[in-house]
């Protein structure tokens, strides 16, 4: 950060802040927040006997607009502030620790000699606020409550501070009908129908039919889940972690279906034996959105022989979640399947496209599976033959798991068990594992749920189907969906886009301008003149403000004699600036200003120019400048000056205008004028005082805004009988002056003509008399028999003919190229035209 | 659930002489609302508001000019892309009534060719300070082939029906050029007035 930068940063910062609030020290920090390594600018800042330290999140580096600062914290620097500097190993040398009340936020900076520096600065002074803070006990911490996202109701500061941007219409129209939907949602029930069946490896054979399974209710589901494990776990399934539904299965399932409706697979996902199938009515197809799946292989390899695969998606206004899982297997390992339940919930993750969801964020879940907790106590005989499933129970993992240490399955929910074990069965049969290992009965088979408004009708087993060594497990649930009322919807709808549209309205940005109009008053030429134009920003949004072109043209804000201090800012809210406006009519303007009040009547207050105010997204202000004007010799035409019979000073504006408009010299010209009486005057001071003067002239006008323009402009202006009130200098650069404010350039031959016949004196002479007005003419050729006597007492006043036409050209023809004009010029200095002169000044 | 708050997006624009009520109009229109202390506009104000027309929502972006004669060649320049234009006399103002004319030139140099024109005569409740009859009004607006309503944002008189016919009225001319891709998007401001500047297609 080399100085230039630090300064601007500062400057950037010091915006941020009202008057009074002092920033004594910034320093450039990092933050480690996450994996992130953020950029943290940190101010000291004083107000009264009170400081704090600001932490800024850098959104763009270097800051240079306020938008590029976002407070991150405020931290009051009070009794319980401290800043822990202790060094550490590598990385740890360089950071330090805030501590404010109870919490502590860690800050690194960049090993760099010349933030070390600053580093040093920045302790130096927290540490001798501290010491002020403890010697006071008190300060005013007031003024940081503009900078706190606190309490304040009506305004939100994150936005005032520029923190972020307000919402904008359409999360705004969002975050309303979400927060309304009670009013226009209803909840209709569902029945959903959960499976789930371990198949033991089996493939579905050709008369395995499984109606007895899935369509055992009443009336037709409206939602099937159907879950199976184990369909196939040979090595290579395994190795492939295969995911390609298995199409024999889904065409089983969709057969099995209760027949009095139509059905159709939303959605299968598979990994490797495990499977879940979502099968719906066809007629909620169009209420159904955001489908997306998920799978979890656990275990040690987690190749996915045992894990989780899960469904997800929107019906209606309600997400849904199925999660089918095999876990751990053997009696003993009840940990390991505790553990492949926390990785599951912790995996899964359904992202619809634009959001990602886990298990949890869902309004309703249903997680089957066959989950493998056993039976603890061993006494087989027992079980076997028990038919009081509830003396039975406790003996359940998963019961002592989930019910009684609250290890897995916390917020979910099962059913009353009424069913047989539904492990180990000889295949074929209804009988207890009879191989030697001689397993144990056990409830691995499960359905959970969670969720508000869902109710289990149905709890069963499948006795008659075999095949496996597990017999199928269904649960039946009324859940109730949050649906929309159209009818309430659309006047909720209604209602909501007026709120957005109110909300709209009320979020313009806004300037306030202490006065739309600005008065200069009496302004004269080649003065400065300057008011003050206060703005500020009241409302509760940041301003971006610009002043802009009246038109589509490219002209610019305003008329080029007003020159405004800021075209451009921004305004956070509660902060104000005063904008500078500037006029001064110079010669260029002279003539403009003119034409611009010629359709004024006198005396009255006329707008010079309006400024038009743009507030980026907000209302437009117009300010109007007012002003009179004090016309001059300067910015008059030639003829004009010819015409004037009394002083300039008694003629109003519109008076000079008329005479201006007469090109045609309806008015005759003042008689015995040979030259305007005010090139004449300054011409004969310098005749008399000005040739033998060193550097009467400069190519650098060094005298350009000498303030004796004025005096000498009133002296023409009165007809004063004083005496010249300038410096031979001063008059120089006043007869200059005169001639650059005519309306048109004294030299009326194109830049063409001079480009061609500038090196040809006779040609010259033929373009001096055919391309200008006689009047030109002659104060042409006076002027340049004055340059003539300049250049004769060149020994005298060191003036050379380059000089002398470097500083004339340009005013007197105002051409692009100035080349041809100095050689045009040069011409006559070289040449001898007295005899031309005295001819052209005999014509009438 | 509906994604985009509104299928269309028209610009309107209010003009007239100052103190004829084109600020109480829109504030009305806006906010339902109506003040009588008088605070000439300086400047240019907008307003958004959205309606629904033939099951489409159009939001409304309405733009409130300065009166005052000094500001009128400005305002000129925020007439290019409105699509329609309400320009209102004031019923008990005579001058506000002649200068009718005026403003109606002022369109034609400087809006869109196409615009949509609507002639107000406002505060139609002062019924005993009237000096512009109703069918004056009407004559002027027959003259011309535009729209004429008298209005009262005081009385909340016409000021809804206003908008809407207007509103209907530019919506009937994009309907014809629904299928014509070039006329899907018109800049609106001169100042990119960002996101809301851009005419949309109908795109529900
Ligand atoms: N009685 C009555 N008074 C009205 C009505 N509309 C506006 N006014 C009054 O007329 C005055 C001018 O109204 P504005 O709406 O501010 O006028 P404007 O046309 O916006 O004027 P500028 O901003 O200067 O161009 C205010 O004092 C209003 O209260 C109306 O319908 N009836
Ligand atoms: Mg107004």
């Amino acid at each position: 950060m080399n100085n230039v930068t630090k300064n601007s940063i500062l400057q950037t910062v010091e915006q941020k802040f009202r008057l009074g609030e002092v920033v004594l020290v910034i320093f450039e920090a990092y933050q480690i927040v996450g994996v992130e390594h953020q950029n943290r600018l940190l101010a000291i800042v004083k107000s009264g006997n009170s400081s704090a330290l600001f932490a800024f999140n850098v959104s763009n580096y270097p800051p240079v607009n306020l938008s590029d600062l976002h407070i991150e914290s405020v931290i009051p620097i009070n009794e319980t502030f401290l800043i822990d500097c202790s060094s550490g190993f590598g990385i740890s040398s360089y950071q330090f620790i805030i501590i404010s009340g109870n919490e502590q936020t860690l800050y690194y900076y960049y090993p760099d000699p010349e933030i070390f520096r600053s580093k040093e600065v920045f302790e130096r002074t927290l540490k001798k606020l501290i010491q002020e803070y403890s010697e006071e006990k008190h300060g005013d911490f007031q003024w940081l409550e503009a900078y706190k996202s606190s309490d304040l109701t009506d305004i939100d500061l994150n936005i005032a501070l520029n923190k972020f941007p307000p919402k904008n219409r359409e999360s705004k129209f969002r975050e309303e009908l979400e927060r309304r939907k009670p009013e226009y949602t209803i909840h209709e029930p569902y029945k959903i129908y959960c499976g789930t069946w371990n198949v033991n490896l089996n493939a579905p054979g050709e008369d395995l039919s499984l109606r007895e399974w899935l369509a055992t209710t009443e009336d037709a589901p409206d939602i099937y889940a159907i879950g199976l494990q184990e369909i196939d776990m040979s090595p290579e399934t395994i190795l492939r972690g295969e995911i390609r539904p298995d199409y024999n299965w889904i065409a089983k399932i969709m057969e099995g279906l209760h027949p009095a409706d139509q059905y159709e697979e939303l959605l299968t996902v598979r990994l490797v034996g495990m499977m879940l199938t979502i099968v719906i009515k066809k007629s909620l197809r169009g209420s159904i959105s955001k489908c997306c799946s998920s799978m979890v292989g656990t275990g040690t390899l987690k190749f996915g022989n045992k894990g989780g695969v899960g469904i997800s998606f929107q019906i209606n206004e309600t997400f849904m979640c199925f999660v089918n899982s095999h876990l751990a297997a053997h009696v003993q390992e009840f940990e390991r399947r505790n553990e492949d339940h926390d990785e599951i919930l912790r995996r899964m993750s359904f992202n619809d496209g634009f959001k990602s969801r886990n298990i949890l964020e869902h309004h309703q879940i249903f997680w089957i599976g066959d989950l493998n907790y056993r039976l603890t106590k061993t006494d087989d005989e027992g079980i076997r033959t028990f038919c009081d499933y509830e003396k039975i129970f406790y003996l359940d993992q998963l019961y002592i798991q989930r019910v009684q240490e609250k290890r897995v399955f916390r917020d979910f929910q099962e059913g009353k068990i009424n069913f047989r074990p539904t492990y180990k069965y000889d295949p074929g049969t209804d009988d207890w594992d009879s191989s030697e290992k001689n397993r144990a009965p056990a409830w691995c088979d499960r359905i959970f749920w969670k969720g508000a408004r869902i109710e289990q009708i149905a709890y069963e087993s499948v006795m008659q189907l075999r095949m496996s060594d597990h017999k199928p497990v269904y649960g039946v649930f009324i859940a109730y969906i949050l649906t929309r009322d159209e009818a309430k919807f659309k006047k909720v709808h209604e209602e909501v886009l007026k709120t957005v549209d109110k909300y709209e309205n009320d979020n313009q940005p806004q300037i306030t301008v202490a006065e739309t109009d600005i008065d200069f008053g009496m302004i004269r030429f080649h003065e400065h003149y300057s008011r003050e134009l206060l703005v500020a920003n009241n409302c509760h949004l940041p301003v971006d403000f610009e002043f802009i072109s009246k038109d589509d043209s490219s002209n610019g804000v305003c008329e080029d004699w007003i020159n405004i201090s800021h075209l451009k800012g921004e305004l956070i809210t509660g902060n104000s600036l005063s904008i500078r406006i500037d006029i001064f009519i110079d010669e260029k303007a002279a003539s403009k200003i003119i034409r611009r009040l010629r359709d004024s009547t006198p005396g009255e207050k006329v707008p010079l120019d309006i400024l038009v105010l743009h507030v980026k997204n907000g209302r437009d202000v117009f300010i109007t400048i007012f002003g009179e004007y004090q016309p001059s010799v300067f910015g008059l035409r030639l003829g004009t000056l010819m015409k004037l019979q009394k002083p300039l000073i008694e003629y109003t504006l519109q008076e000079l205008v008329s005479i201006d408009d007469d090109v045609n010299n309806t008015i005759p010209y003042h008689k015995d004028a040979k030259a305007p009486r005010e090139i004449w005057l300054l011409t004969d001071y310098l005749y008399r005082n000005g040739l033998l003067i060193p550097h009467l002239f400069t190519v650098q006008r060094k005298h350009k805004l000498s303030p004796r323009i004025c005096a000498i402009r009133d002296w023409l202006d009165e007809w004063s009988t004083e005496p010249f009130p300038g410096t031979p200098q001063t008059a120089g650069e006043a007869l200059l002056k005169i001639l650059e404010a005519l309306p048109e350039p004294l030299v009326t031959i194109t830049e063409h003509n001079l480009s061609i016949y500038a090196s040809y004196f006779d040609k010259c002479r033929e373009l001096v008399v055919n391309k200008m007005s006689l009047l030109n003419r002659k104060i042409f050729l006076y002027i340049l028999m004055f340059l003539k006597e300049i250049q004769k007492n060149y020994a005298n006043n060191g003036m050379d003919d380059r000089t002398i036409v470097k500083v004339f050209s340009h005013p007197m023809c105002r051409h692009q190229n100035d080349q041809h004009c100095q050689r045009f010029l040069l011409q006559f200095l070289a040449n001898d035209f007295k005899e031309f002169a005295k001819n052209e000044f005999a014509k009438q | 659930m509906a994604k985009k708050t509104y299928d269309l997006l028209f610009k309107l624009l209010l003009i007239g002489d100052s103190g004829v009520g084109k600020t109480c109009i829109l504030f009305r229109f806006s906010d339902d609302a109506f003040t009588s202390t008088f605070i000439s506009t300086i400047g240019i104000d907008f307003k958004i508001k959205t309606v629904e027309l033939r099951g489409k929502k159009i939001k409304l972006q309405i733009w409130d000019t300065a009166g005052q004669e000094r500001f009128h060649t400005i305002t000129t320049s925020y007439y290019r892309g409105a699509m329609g234009i309400m320009l209102v006399y004031d019923i008990t103002n005579e001058k506000s009534f002649e200068n009718i004319v005026k403003w109606l030139r002022n369109i034609d140099e400087h809006a869109n060719e196409d615009v949509e024109r609507m002639i107000l005569g406002n505060k139609c409740d002062m019924t005993d300070k009237r000096v512009v009859n109703k069918e004056r009004g009407e004559a002027i607006a027959r003259e011309y082939g535009i729209r004429f309503m008298e209005t009262s944002a005081k009385a909340n008189i016409n000021i809804e029906k206003a908008f809407c016919e207007l509103a209907e009225a530019i919506l009937d001319k994009t309907a014809d050029n629904d299928n014509n891709p070039e006329n899907q998007s018109i800049v609106v401001d001169r100042k990119a007035q960002d996101n809301s500047s851009v005419y949309k297609g109908c795109c529900a």
